[in-house]
């Protein structure tokens, strides 16, 4: 709703009061009992604090900053490539030497403005809000300051540093015309972009102040030109300016109160983090999971087995699990039929009441019940089993030896194995 | 193979014959579903092979009560059809205020950044035009600094002259059945599509945009315009009814509404009332003299049933497939929505390019189909003054009351064939953009329908893969997200609001959901809802429709 235009339907109900007395369809006349989608919109209007332009002055198509100026905005991106860690630390170094070099150079002159920004994001948790700090350089002049930045995601508020520096700037030079470039330092791609993108983003109201103050600068001289610089991510080789700001921007705390304003990439990430929050709640239960289902746990470090924990479940990059055996119909249908036992096994069957008791493993001696854990750990027709079978045998497998078992052994809990199933079809894969 | 098996071979042969053509068969279309899904990485199309069969077009077009023997007669026929509106009179003075003209604008040169944004949401796959040049091209041009710039040295030329080249008019028609008719037969259940010249298309896409921009920015469009318009979707135009019936309620008003269709919309758009209607508007003259160039002298070749035809010309209106025909219908349909709302300041007019409703709200049955009869007359007269055609026979009315057992009197709207003896009867359901209504607003109907499709197609797409061949799960995931959701999930915020009852609809959804998951993995039938939907990575069906729900709050 933020996002719509005033002429929009669901903003103009709820704005004009006095275009029409005759239909009562207005929100401010209607009891509380009344509800509809729009009444719904109406009430969550508190989730964002921030408005956004989508048709502004600047978005007009063919007058943009970049439209009218495509030469004089000037992007000093350098990906960071290499095939190892060797590779990698001397292109960032390289990167850096540059880097060095024209903030050596610009800090110093008269012609030249640097802006050097930064942002740190607590945690929710911590009740704090984000900082938005930078430091203005001018003919070897320096000045510095921050600001909160409200609840937001880092890339709105290194794109607020950005905005706020510039405005910083103004006051601090006596006369904006006399600069011909202006340098940013930051280390946000995005931020970079969002700052001078006049169209709808979580940070558009940044965008606009930035735009003000930069067109009218544009008009007046061919020389003027803004150059962003994109600081590389490093903790050995870090850019010294930068580090001075990022230690400004992580040791300032605000706290968060109530008046603190929420963008919409911050409430687009809670409400999502809510979801999968409730998801993973759901996934703990039993009655949602199913009794017998294995939880397939994660260790990072091979001593803590047993209290190796469950990752919650996720729909990004193709599911938590199923990315990994996504490639293959039958590997995922293996991993499934374990993991719930819901595979052809004596275990399932005696479930759905086949038998009066689990069935007896047919490839092991003295018949054992051929349950989930006893085909993962024990039977005998497996070669390769996972290892520690017999301290862990009764919890639920890792789920990189589970994947290990099914890739080695790909009759598992298929209906190979299934004595009834492979005397009747010999084929089924 | 049915001659072979009458024929005296022996059952094992038979059955060895059998095997042999079934493995043969496999392999074939699991390669192909291989090359489909992982090469050309375009699993939805895919979708196309459970879906139903096209309709057979072998039977004669019937035209004014013969059948079209010859191909000649069957142009002539498609011809008239989508041109049946080249001598109907416009009279834009009755519009009066409405029309009345605005301060002209400014208008920028095309820029670099224009062009290229222009570009990027072109798929290479759309059909091209007449010279066969793809997006696909033009985007490898683009590339080249010198050539975009020799490029938007054209379009700027082009508006600044005022004319639009012979290259960029002729077109190649296509002629489509509209889907879910009974019978194709006659010219009118076809949809012509308008294939033009890339390059036009580019330029004319970045016209739109900024037509779109200025119909925003400065408040050229009735806010009860839905369609074609920047930011508006059929949900919001279906939430907006369904808030103004709810409303009406709270104030104990009933709510009545008659849809109307207006015939042949696009190609009925006429070029002087369009260039009228821009320069009252406000635009600058070099556009307005550009489309008085753009909208004449244009040739088509109709293309159907796989042959082209002679070029006719075609005079009138915008194609459907041009870049600017839902801008510039949208402006021309917009000052009879501003007429109207000043005419019957009590009643509301909300328009989907050619789909119109009008709502009317009283305290009584017979209050309410006064108002209609004479905002229906409204409407006649202030579209007829543009030249479009309403239909008549296909206007419907409908009657929204929570009281159980209300009435649901029929309407005389005072043109034929509603009139006197034979008025407008309301029907149980209404459907409207996709939305099935029903009278006391619970959307059940719409939901279980919704619901039921999403199921049909999701049993369909078994035959795509299982859990030994076929598919591979993560594609079949990904055509669930992108091809099922999307219609269980369409026009949910009608239906999903705080203290709506919807309970029985998650548990159909969760179903859907729980068979799609199923198949996806490859798990017995019996397996658990949550085990499979966590390990398929989907989010719980009511909670996925609470995230999209309330990211649509912001």
């Amino acid at each position: 709703m933020h996002t719509l235009a005033d002429t929009h339907i669901t903003r103009r109900v709820a704005a004009d009061e006095n275009q029409t007395d005759n239909i009562a369809y207005l929100p401010s006349k209607l009891s509380k009992k009344a509800k509809s989608p729009l009444i719904d919109m109406w009430c969550h209007e508190k989730l964002v604090s921030v408005d956004v332009f989508p048709f502004n002055e600047f978005n007009a198509p063919g007058n943009r900053l970049l439209d009218r100026f495509p030469d004089r905005v000037i992007y000093d991106i350098t990906l960071i490539e290499g095939k190892n860690a060797k590779e990698r630390a001397k292109a960032r170094e390289v990167c850096l030497a540059s880097l060095n070099e024209t903030f050596d150079y610009s800090s110093k002159s008269d012609k030249c403005a640097v802006l050097v920004t930064d942002a740190s994001v607590p945690l929710l948790s911590t009740g704090k809000q984000a900082v938005a700090a930078w430091h203005v350089w001018h003919s070897d002049q320096f000045t510095s300051s921050f600001c909160a930045g409200g609840l937001a995601t880092s890339d709105d508020t290194e794109t607020l540093a950005i905005a706020e520096a510039l405005g910083y700037l103004v006051g601090f030079v006596d006369s904006l015309s006399d600069i011909e470039e202006i340098h940013v330092f930051t280390d946000s791609t995005n931020a970079i972009h969002h700052s001078i993108d006049p169209s709808i983003h979580s940070v558009q109201s940044s965008a606009i102040t930035m735009l003000s103050v930069l067109t009218p600068w544009m008009e007046e001289n061919d020389n003027h030109r803004i150059i962003f610089h994109h600081v590389p991510d490093c903790e050995d080789y870090m850019f010294k300016p930068h580090r001075a700001v990022h230690n400004l921007a992580t040791s300032t705390k605000i706290e968060c109160g109530l008046s603190a304003s929420r963008t919409i990439a911050f409430s687009r990430k809670q409400i999502t983090d809510d979801v999968m929050s409730d998801w993973a709640n759901q996934f703990r239960l039993s009655q949602y999971v199913g009794q017998h289902f294995m939880y397939p746990r994660w260790s990072v470090r091979r001593c803590n087995h047993a209290g190796a924990p469950c990752k919650p479940p996720s729909h990004l990059n193709g599911g938590t699990w199923l990315k990994d055996v996504g490639h293959s119909s039958s590997l995922t249908a293996q991993m499934v039929r374990g993991l719930t036992s819901h595979a052809p096994i004596g275990h399932y069957r005696h479930r759905f009441n086949i038998g009066d008791k689990i069935e007896a493993c047919p490839h092991c001696e003295g018949g054992p019940p051929e349950t989930f854990h006893h085909v993962l750990y024990r039977c005998l027709k497996h070669p390769t089993r996972p290892p520690d079978a017999s301290r862990f045998s009764e919890l639920s497998p890792l789920w990189d030896d589970f994947g290990k078992f099914t890739m080695d052994n790909l009759t598992a809990f298929a209906f190979k194995d299934s004595p009834a199933y492979s005397q009747t079809v010999d084929d089924s894969i | 193979m049915c001659q072979y098996q009458e024929s005296d071979c022996s059952s094992e042969e038979w059955q060895n014959l059998r095997r042999t053509t079934k493995n043969a068969k496999r392999k074939y279309f699991d390669e192909k579903i291989e090359h489909i899904s992982s090469q050309n990485k375009r699993s939805w199309d895919l979708m196309s092979w459970v879906r139903a069969p096209k309709p057979d077009s072998s039977e004669a077009i019937v035209f004014k009560g013969e059948p079209c023997l010859t191909m000649e007669d069957t142009w002539n026929a498609f011809q008239e059809t989508f041109n049946s509106a080249q001598s109907r009179p416009t009279y834009p003075s009755r519009l009066g205020q409405a029309l009345a003209p605005k301060p002209k604008r400014e208008w920028a040169p095309f820029s670099v950044l224009e062009i290229r944004e222009a570009l990027t949401g072109c798929s290479g796959w759309l059909a091209p035009g007449p010279d066969h040049v793809t997006w696909t091209h033009i985007k490898r041009l683009c590339a080249n600094d010198d050539i975009v710039k020799l490029f938007i040295w054209i379009a700027n030329s082009c508006v600044t002259v005022g004319f639009w080249p012979d290259c960029f008019k002729t077109s190649k028609t296509v002629i489509i059945p509209k889907p879910g008719k009974t019978a194709y037969n006659i010219p009118e259940v076809f949809r012509p599509i308008v294939l033009l010249n890339t390059l036009g298309k580019l330029f004319e896409k970045a016209i739109a945009n900024r037509l779109q921009w200025e119909a925003a920015r400065f408040g050229l469009l009735h806010p009860c315009q839905f369609g074609g318009v920047r930011q508006n979707s059929t949900e919001d135009a279906g939430s907006y009814l369904t808030h103004l019936i709810r409303a009406g309620w709270d104030k104990g008003y009933k709510t009545s509404v008659v849809a109307f269709d207006l015939a042949q919309y696009f190609p009925l758009l006429n070029y002087t009332a369009i260039t009228l209607i821009l320069d009252h508007m406000g635009f600058v003259d070099d556009i307005v003299n550009f489309f008085a160039d753009y909208l004449v002298g244009r040739y088509t070749k109709l293309f159907w049933d796989n042959q082209l035809s002679d070029p006719f010309p075609a005079a009138v209106g915008v194609g459907q497939g041009s870049a600017l025909s839902p801008i510039l219908s949208a402006l021309y349909l917009a000052p009879v929505l501003w007429k109207f709302h000043t005419k019957r300041p009590t009643d509301q007019l909300i328009s989907y390019v050619d789909d119109g409703t009008i709502i009317v709200q009283s305290k009584t049955w017979e209050e309410n189909l006064k108002k209609l009869k004479s905002s229906y007359a409204v409407v006649f007269q202030l579209t007829s003054a543009l030249g479009l055609v309403l239909e008549h026979d296909k206007s419907e009315v409908f009657h929204f009351s929570r009281k159980h057992g209300d009435d649901d009197p029929p309407v005389d709207l005072g043109y034929a064939p509603h009139t006197g003896s034979t008025p407008l009867k309301p029907n149980k359901i209404w459907r409207y953009l996709g939305f099935f209504f029903d009278r006391k607003l619970l959307f059940k109907e719409h939901a279980t329908r919704y619901a039921r499709k999403a199921f049909s197609a999701t049993g369909a797409m078994l035959a795509l893969g299982n859990s030994v061949c076929g598919l591979k799960p993560k594609h079949k995931r990904l055509l669930y997200r992108l091809c099922i959701m999307p219609i269980a999930l369409y026009g949910i915020r009608l239906w999903n609001y705080d203290g709506a009852r919807v309970k029985g609809t998650m548990k159909e959804l969760t179903k859907i959901q729980r068979r799609a998951a199923i198949w996806i993995l490859g798990a017995f039938k019996t397996s658990p809802t949550g085990a499979v939907e966590s390990l398929a990575g989907l989010i719980p069906i009511h909670l996925q429709i609470r995230k999209l729900v309330y990211r649509n709050y912001i």
